[in-house]
């Protein structure tokens, strides 16, 4: 075989294993670009976060406007009642400074359901007021249908949302 | 589930099916190419002067690449969802490590299609037993356990062997093994299960000493034990290499799970501290580390190895001197520590920097998988089984380069050794397996990639 043959089948080679690094960048690429506008995926993460967030607040307008109905007085919140799953509801916890709630068996509340994280949130009282803080989870925390950035300020009859779980503040 | 802020599982199927579609039609063509890639460069090799490749050998690459399309398959059918690009990778890895075997020595090379066998038999158990990856996590302290004693057993003093001034090895009749290898991936399964409860704990300083805060010694106790325990086992089976990697892994969890960066200083700080107190009272220590700083001291004796992986390096250049035509047989061990070295020599700079490519799109790969398994236990495992592959690749590489002192590990995927490649791919298929079921489990699956 002649040497120059066998230079030339080498760069080849060479040149072959370099377009296999291409194809698995541009593998890469197609799925962290966010799908163009043919793709039937596109509306779906858009549309999804809009739909959520308007039926919590619906029902909870007609919720709170009860509340106010009865208690009449803006009391100041104490506990935190489970709304759902339906099997918890009614479950109750005392706010205090931390109430950790997860999946994880050290949590204060523990909701072994599918789409909790372990340690999914932190609900704190603080000067009187119901903070939430989404501890990374997976699929976030909501209070009334708006994704919790941060420490974000619950009132009483909101509804904090984790994964499938709903919790009141009262 | 009325308030919900995911859509509904119904809404979700058709977006989940296309993902499955989509990644595993990806990861097919890529297979392909990578199939293109290794049969041209096995058959370059067979042309080359120097190469002693006899036909029979042939059909053993042939069944290599038949079980990867397994492993495609039993990934297709049991894991659709996962990333595409780890087994491709993976399997360019194994392919291009089999031809430099098979064109170092044939023997070995029929023993490492045995073990790729072995391995993706090994694979697909573990796809198909590990359906939930946190039925791994209540086994925590089972896998703890499971990891010390496999770092036990070359202790023992009738099944223990002691091969090239290493006591890692393990015999049972005829079968030999490494057991570090796999305790390896039951200690990275312990440190995550254990850090993924506790890091709260850890990661709030409520402990005072003196002037510094730090978390509660007390929740630092398990997880400080059996870092200790396989440190120590391993500086006693004179195996600095995975006594280095063991570390990293517990730093990397450590500091993933709470987040604070101070863990990696603390980590340095302790393994400067044991690195000069392991330099001071170990004389193979002390011989690595002067053959490392000049193996022109002895360059017939200790220096020997080192010096010719540099010259084969050397030799290849740019572009190397061809698949085949390198010098067989100079490199002692060069089908295992030193096979970066062939590697270099024959397929030359371009060659070794692809497979670091390949290393590092792994590790990308499975940071990806880790980042999109949301805060879980499955993020912690997915950063240690990474951390363990990448840093595996970085210790041996960089000792060949004399970056490092020169610790014997494998090269994962390409050296010779059968504990190493069926670890490796028990750890692969544990990656996937994040990879799928947090892909599976996100209210929108679209947004989990």
């Amino acid at each position: 075989m002649p040497e120059q043959l066998l230079t030339v089948l080498k760069l080849c080679l060479l040149a072959l294993l370099y377009l296999f690094f291409l194809r698995v960048l541009r593998a890469v690429w197609t799925e962290v670009s966010p799908p163009k506008a043919a793709g039937a995926g596109a509306p779906v993460p858009a549309a999804a976060p809009a739909k959520a967030s308007r039926s919590p607040k619906s029902r909870r307008s007609g919720r709170q406007g009860r509340t106010r109905a009865s208690k009449r007085q803006p009391a100041s919140p104490t506990r935190l009642v489970t709304v759902e799953p339906v099997a918890r509801a009614g479950l109750e916890v005392a706010l205090g400074p931390e109430i950790t709630v997860g999946r994880a068996a050290g949590c204060s509340m523990v909701f072994d359901e599918r789409f909790v994280s372990q340690v999914h949130c932190r609900i704190f009282l603080r000067d009187g007021s119901v903070f939430v803080e989404d501890l990374g989870s997976t699929n976030g925390t909501w209070v009334n249908g708006a994704r919790v950035v941060g420490q974000m300020p619950a009132r009483l009859g909101d509804r904090v949302q984790i994964g499938n779980v709903v919790l009141e503040v009262r | 589930m009325t308030a919900t802020a995911p859509p509904s599982p119904s809404a979700r199927t058709p977006d989940l099916r296309a993902i499955v579609t989509r990644r595993r039609t990806t990861e097919l063509g890529l297979l392909v190419l990578v199939a293109i890639v290794v049969v041209s460069a096995y058959a370059l090799a067979s042309l080359g002067r120097n190469a002693s490749l006899p036909a029979n050998i042939g059909p053993f690459l042939g069944v290599i690449l038949g079980l990867i399309l397994v492993a495609h398959l039993v990934v297709r059918r049991w894991a659709g969802a996962a990333d595409p690009l780890l087994l491709p990778l993976v399997a360019l890895l194994n392919g291009i490590g089999f031809v430099f075997i098979a064109r170092l020595d044939e023997q070995l090379a029929a023993l490492q299609a045995t073990w790729t066998g072995v391995g993706i038999a090994a694979f697909v158990v573990t796809l198909l037993v590990v359906r939930d990856i946190r039925v791994l996590q209540r086994y925590r302290y089972t896998f703890g356990l499971i990891g010390v004693v496999l770092l036990l057993l070359p202790l023992l003093p009738v099944f223990g062997r002691n091969i090239n001034g290493a006591r890692i090895w393990v015999a049972f009749g005829p079968v030999s093994f490494q057991p570090g290898e796999f305790a390896k991936i039951a200690l990275a399964i312990f440190f995550a299960g254990y850090l993924v409860e506790r890091r709260e704990v850890l990661g709030v300083a409520t402990f005072k000493v003196g002037p510094i805060n730090t978390p509660d010694p007390r929740q630092f106790g398990p997880i400080l034990a059996a870092w200790a325990v396989s440190l120590l086992v391993v500086i006693f089976e004179r195996d600095l290499g995975s006594a280095l990697l063991f570390f990293l892994l517990f730093v990397v969890v450590l500091w993933v799970a709470t987040g604070r960066a101070a863990y990696l200083a603390a980590g340095g700080v302790l393994f400067g501290l044991g690195a000069v107190a392991s330099w001071a009272f170990f004389s193979h220590v002390q011989q690595r580390v002067s053959i490392w700083i000049n193996p022109w001291a002895d360059p017939q004796g200790s220096g020997y190895q080192i010096i010719q992986g540099a010259y084969a390096l050397a030799w290849g250049g740019t572009t190397g001197v061809g698949p085949g035509l390198g010098i067989v047989g100079r490199i002692p061990f060069d089908e295992t520590d030193f096979i970066i070295a062939i590697i270099g020599e024959e397929l030359g700079l371009l060659g070794t920097t692809a497979v670091l490519v390949t290393f590092l799109l792994i590790a990308g790969s499975g940071l990806r998988i880790a980042r999109s398994a949301g805060a879980t236990f499955g993020t912690l495992l997915a950063v240690g089984l990474t951390a363990l592959i990448a840093f595996q690749a970085f210790i041996i590489m960089a000792g060949v380069t004399r970056l490092l002192p020169l610790t014997g590990v494998t090269l994962p995927f390409i050296s010779y050794g059968g504990s190493s490649l069926v670890a490796n791919y028990v750890l692969i298929a544990l990656l996937l397996r994040i990879s799928d079921q947090s892909v599976r489990r996100s209210p929108d699956p679209l947004a989990a990639l």
